[in-house]
């Protein structure tokens, strides 16, 4: 995907002068950037760059003091999450939040809040409808986990997996929400490198099974290297540069940034 | 009316109190101390229905659960948009608010001595029914998507609406389903005693039910009946001991608080699935299922 | 008129002001909403009445037994409930539940040993008042001002001045932290209690004086936690205002406009207030914990 697509094409996701402030922090600060259908962006920064904070605006989690989020042609900024995400945005989080005394395929159930579509007095006197909708979401979940191997592990409870399946069930419960964008916030954090491998391919596969666009943070390098069709630097709320793989690497601030000042 | 007709009534009345309260604080995470209240929203519409326009029976039930739930949604609104200690002060609030209504308006509530000449229509059967429909609707909205939207807010309030839950409103539904609960048991409650007053539900009242719910466990419905309905025999069975009763209860469940925090029940349930689990088949939601288990994606 | 209800609604709100800082040490350090802090107010108001009734103690003997005897059943609640819950790495909502029971078993307990009585002091010495100015001053509103703002000096000196003190704050910033540095918990949370304990004798024991003595009196916990509230749960000198405004707000409704609806008039200002303002009125913003 070269840099003339990304000129002509319209925006799938647009961030435009974003800011925000903590206090006297100014965690994001101007931020614009473009995300096109379809393409995996990585976005990357040393800790504390609001690369987070990005995604919390995007996801609605929090509300940007200036600036607009454009999803497919619709401004979301300011949106509660529930919203953003009936609008097909979904995210994992840094900081592993499942359901941790539900099993596993109650937390994918769960996540699948808006993929059970009957009304409130339906679901009280479970007329034959919801039944069917639920075994049908019931059916889907289990085999969304098979597919990423957890399938022996679905009536187990979420908290008792171990650190690396925990963050593939996060990504479980992200897709069966059946977003049209994702939002991986460092998928890859304390996985091992056979299985930052696996993800690699796991997020190609699911980008194109699911027809999705993705956006994921992280700080494992060779992973962005692999699969970002983009790349976007943060440095202290700043974008500090974005580009092609190779075009961010040799860039100068990019690497005065990660190196360390001389 | 038996004497066992009598204790299995307030048995069951407490019971679909219960349920109530086990969806907001079992399934939710709220604590109300103001249900009592509820309740007493609920019996007083009902017996006043009743004694002033001489409504029949099922209508004036019908009119206490419709006033407990209408009551919810302006309760609910400003107080389920603050914090969850607030909600509970909140609650609080309110329970001393409904407690001071009634005792003010003496024209309409009969004030501090209380609504009396409500007929005594309710039988043990009207309540078993009642008991059996609450049970069956909570059950059937913990297996919902709803249900699952409450434990969801009550675990983790910020990945629920990531999901595209609406916490809000969740609790709002929740908040007035309960209140609808509370409103008819204390409609049969005002039908089965013949008067009411306002000290029948106070703040002590909301929190013993609490106690209930978490008595049997907090997290299984289960729990929840069959802890109300020990304790509340219980209770029955220490009336002999008079005004000691209170005290023996209290530490009777106490001491299972220390020493089994969770509840008798923890989070097991009672379904088709166990059963089957004791004759040795396994059948029923939540077993997973042979086939689907690898389609050699992952290997873990 | 408006003098002496101002000075009533002072001296009872010190009073609150007391309770709700007690409640807050307890909040403070462990997140937990102590409703058995009303037991511990109960406990003062009969010891210290019992000790005059039966015992014919002088009652300023009397107050100082009954609030050691609160600050130590706060204590042995703490060591019977929450320690076992502590130890054993429950949520802190199982404590919330364990505190009412605790409530409940003393009130009921109470109303056995009363038979449901209301009853009041015997002696005249607290009740008379005296004449100031051309105004009526009850002694007791006196008394209990007096007393209170000793407490809250010897609360300062014990939080600021003395190891324990320093622990507490520590733990209330961060329990595990302060756990790590070395402090013994159990030691820090027993002091909470006892500390709390002694804030809810002093109370209980005068608040008994001043009303009446009544098994139902622990529910002037609800107060201290709605002075909490107002002033910004969590923040002790915050607790302290809240205490006073509560305690203004009821006396003026009381006396204004009429008793029964003083509660509903103060509960509706306080929600309208914790919409407004969730913080309370102090402003600083505390973590949920519950």
């Amino acid at each position: 995907m070269g840099s003339n697509r990304r000129d002509s094409a319209p925006a799938f996701l647009e961030v435009r002068q974003v800011e925000k402030r903590f206090g006297g922090v100014l965690a994001v600060n101007g931020l614009s950037f473009q995300v096109l259908k379809g393409e995996i962006v990585g976005l990357i920064g040393p800790n504390g760059a609001g690369k987070t904070t990005v995604f919390n605006i995007i996801s609605g989690v929090t509300r940007p003091d200036r600036g607009l989020v454009v999803l497919d042609g619709r401004e979301v900024q300011g949106l509660h999450p529930f919203q953003i995400a009936r609008l097909g945005i979904a995210r994992t989080f840094q900081e592993i939040h499942l359901f941790k005394e539900l099993t596993v395929l109650h937390n994918v159930m769960s996540a699948g809040h808006l993929r059970a579509t009957y009304g409130f007095w339906e679901g009280l006197l479970r007329l034959p409808r919801v039944r069917r909708i639920e075994s049908r979401l019931a059916e889907e979940s289990l085999n969304m986990l098979s597919m990423f191997g957890l399938g022996d592990v679905a009536t187990a409870g979420a908290g008792e997996l171990p650190y690396g399946l925990q963050k593939t069930l996060e990504i479980v419960k992200a897709l069966i929400t059946r977003p049209r964008l994702l939002l991986l916030d460092e998928p890859a954090a304390g996985l091992n490198p056979e299985e930052t491998d696996r993800l690699k391919e796991l997020i190609h596969r699911i980008r194109d099974q699911f027809d999705l666009t993705i956006i994921v943070i992280e700080h494992t390098m060779d992973l962005i290297r692999d699969v970002s069709d983009h790349i976007v630097v943060m440095n202290f709320g700043e974008k500090l540069a974005e580009g092609h793989w190779d075009e961010v690497r040799c860039n100068e601030d990019v690497v005065r940034c990660y190196l360390g000042e001389d | 009316m038996s004497f066992l007709e009598g204790v299995l009534i307030n048995v069951f009345i407490l019971v679909i109190i219960t349920q109530g309260v086990y969806l907001l604080t079992g399934m939710t995470g709220l604590f109300s101390l103001g249900q009592a209240a509820f309740v007493a929203t609920g019996a007083y519409a009902a017996g006043i229905v009743a004694t002033r326009y001489q409504a029949p029976f099922l209508l004036s039930l019908a009119a206490g659960v419709v006033a407990s739930v209408v009551v919810s949604l302006v309760v609910g609104y400003p107080s389920l948009k603050l914090r969850r200690v607030h909600f509970s002060l909140a609650t609080i609030a309110f329970g001393y608010g409904i407690e001071s209504i009634l005792n003010v308006s003496t024209g309409i509530t009969g004030g501090a001595i209380g609504l009396i000449g409500i007929p005594n229509i309710t039988r043990l059967w009207h309540v078993l029914l009642a008991a059996f429909l609450t049970i069956a609707l909570v059950r059937n909205f913990k297996l919902c998507r709803y249900g699952r939207a409450c434990v969801s807010t009550r675990t983790d309030e910020v990945a629920a609406q990531v999901y595209g839950v609406n916490a809000f409103v969740t609790k709002e539904i929740v908040f007035a389903f309960a209140a609808g609960i509370s409103g008819l048991a204390g409609g049969l409650l005002a039908f089965y005693l013949g008067y009411l007053s306002p000290d029948m539900f106070g703040i002590p009242i909301s929190a013993e039910y609490l106690i209930m719910v978490f008595f049997g466990g907090l997290y299984s419905q289960t729990g929840v009946i069959l802890g109300t309905i020990f304790l509340a025999l219980l209770m029955e069975m220490l009336r002999a001991t008079a005004e000691l009763r209170m005290v023996l209860y209290c530490t009777i469940i106490l001491i299972f608080i220390i020493f089994r925090p969770t509840g008798v029940f923890g989070t097991w349930e009672f379904s088709r699935a166990w059963l089957a689990g004791l004759s040795g088949r396994a059948f029923g939601p939540g077993v997973v299922k042979e086939g689907v288990k690898d389609n050699g994606f992952k290997q873990a | 008129m408006f003098f002496q209800q101002l000075l009533n609604g002072i001296s009872v709100g010190s009073m609150y002001s007391l309770l709700a800082v007690g409640f807050s040490l307890v909040y403070n350090i462990l997140g937990i909403v102590n409703f058995s802090h009303g037991a511990m107010i109960a406990i003062g108001t009969y010891l210290s009445y019992w000790c005059v009734r039966y015992l014919r103690f002088p009652v300023p003997l009397a107050l100082v037994i009954a609030v050691i005897g609160a600050g130590l059943a706060s204590m042995g609640t703490e060591r019977a409930t929450l320690r076992p819950l502590r130890r054993r790495g429950q949520s802190s909502v199982f404590f919330f539940i364990a505190s009412l029971t605790v409530f409940n078993l003393v009130a009921a307990l109470l109303t056995y040993i009363s038979k449901g009585n209301i009853e009041s002091y015997p002696s005249a010495f607290l009740t008379g008042s005296f004449t100031f100015r051309g105004l009526m001053i009850p002694r007791i509103d006196v008394v209990m001002l007096v007393i209170a703002i000793l407490s809250l000096m010897c609360l300062t000196y014990v939080l600021f001045r003395t190891r324990i003190g320093l622990a507490i704050r520590a733990a209330s910033y961060n329990l595990k932290a302060a756990q790590l540095m070395g402090i013994n918990i159990d030691w820090v949370v027993a002091g909470t209690f006892l500390m709390a304990g002694l804030l809810a004798g002093i109370g209980g024991s005068l608040l008994g004086v001043k009303y009446a003595v009544y098994a139902d009196i622990g529910n002037m916990v609800f107060k201290a936690f709605f002075s909490c509230m107002v002033g910004g749960l969590g923040n002790l000198t915050g607790a302290i205002w809240g205490g006073l405004l509560i305690g203004l707000l009821e006396t003026f409704t009381c006396a204004y406009i009429s008793s029964s609806v003083s509660p509903a008039i103060t509960f509706t200002v306080l929600i309208v207030l914790l919409l407004l303002r969730p913080q309370g009125l102090s402003g600083r913003v505390t973590e949920e914990k519950i």
